[in-house]
């Protein structure tokens, strides 16, 4: 059976892991300073975070939780780890802000082009992690797609060791949410946090 | 000279979301790819926008980037001599 293992959950600015809450911001602050705030929280040391976009920003922060082994000790070394990604949005609003720099004046942005598309969130996760395995992106209206579960599952059985990141992810309109998960197969259902089913995951996405 | 040193690296910080950083972090004799700043190639391709958009100047050779991009110090020098605004 696949089980999630870890998760993190970050929206409504707050950041929790495993059922945890371990950063939460002033309400007041908007989605791209939140979005700092816990980078720093994180007390990470990336500076490329501050050019991504805030879809980019928004998964690779959820990524960190789990893969740097911050508060497990956990030291990652599966390089071969696939990477899979649910987004409802997809890029949209880093599309339209590209958009409103081939205006009038004619001066596209490449550091604003090179994030309209959503897929570039794993990139950046698998550049920082030195991941090598597969990574796949769906952009669907409802996390509960029967297909893309089925479709993961079939990838972390496949994958050695049978251990997966997923994020499942929307950003528009200034506002983000990412559940992420790492998953894996087991023997025993004691050996993980909760399934990895649709039910399960919208239990806990409904959870925080 | 040294105004538009001071007005370059701002517009550097500006566009290339340098997060945290200020015109005096920047040293403009320092080796602006590679070490120093540590842009990569799509910060070069938003510094050529930034010298279009500014100051009206259109990049027609890509090898001249090698030179004006060395520094801040360059990219001011090549900014005055060649400027169309």
């Amino acid at each position: 059976m696949i089980l999630v293992s870890k998760y993190c959950v970050m929206r409504r600015h707050t950041l929790i892991e495993d059922g945890k809450l371990i950063f939460e911001s002033n309400p007041d602050l908007k989605y791209s300073e939140f979005l700092s705030a816990v980078y720093r929280n994180l007390q990470l040391q990336y500076p490329k975070f501050f050019k991504m976009d805030e879809l980019s920003k928004t998964g690779f922060l959820a990524a960190e939780v789990l893969l740097s082994g911050r508060t497990d000790n956990r030291n990652l070394q599966n390089e071969n780890m696939p990477v899979y990604m649910i987004c409802r949005s997809s890029s949209l609003e880093t599309d339209e802000n590209f958009e409103l720099t081939t205006g009038a004046e004619y001066f596209p942005s490449p550091s604003v082009f090179v994030y309209t598309l959503p897929n570039i969130v794993l990139g950046e996760i698998a550049i920082k992690n030195k991941l090598y395995g597969e990574n796949t992106c769906f952009v669907c209206e409802d996390f509960a797609n029967e297909i893309v579960f089925d479709y993961i599952c079939q990838g972390v059985r496949s994958a050695c060791p049978n251990e997966a990141l997923v994020l499942f992810i929307d950003q528009y309109h200034g506002v983000g949410e990412v559940l992420a998960v790492l998953i894996s197969e087991q023997r025993n259902e004691n050996d993980g946090i909760t399934g990895f089913t649709i039910e399960h995951i919208n239990e806990l996405l409904n959870k925080h | 000279m040294e105004e538009l040193i001071l007005k370059l690296k701002e517009q550097i910080i500006e566009v290339l979301n340098l997060e945290g950083m200020t015109p005096e972090d920047i040293d403009e004799n320092a080796p602006l790819f590679g070490e120093g700043l540590g842009l990569d190639s799509i910060d070069a391709l938003e510094l050529i926008v930034l010298m279009e958009k500014n100051y009206g100047i259109k990049l027609q050779d890509a090898n001249q980037g090698r030179e004006i991009f060395r520094s801040v110090s360059c990219m001011a020098e090549y900014i005055s001599k060649n400027r169309k605004f």
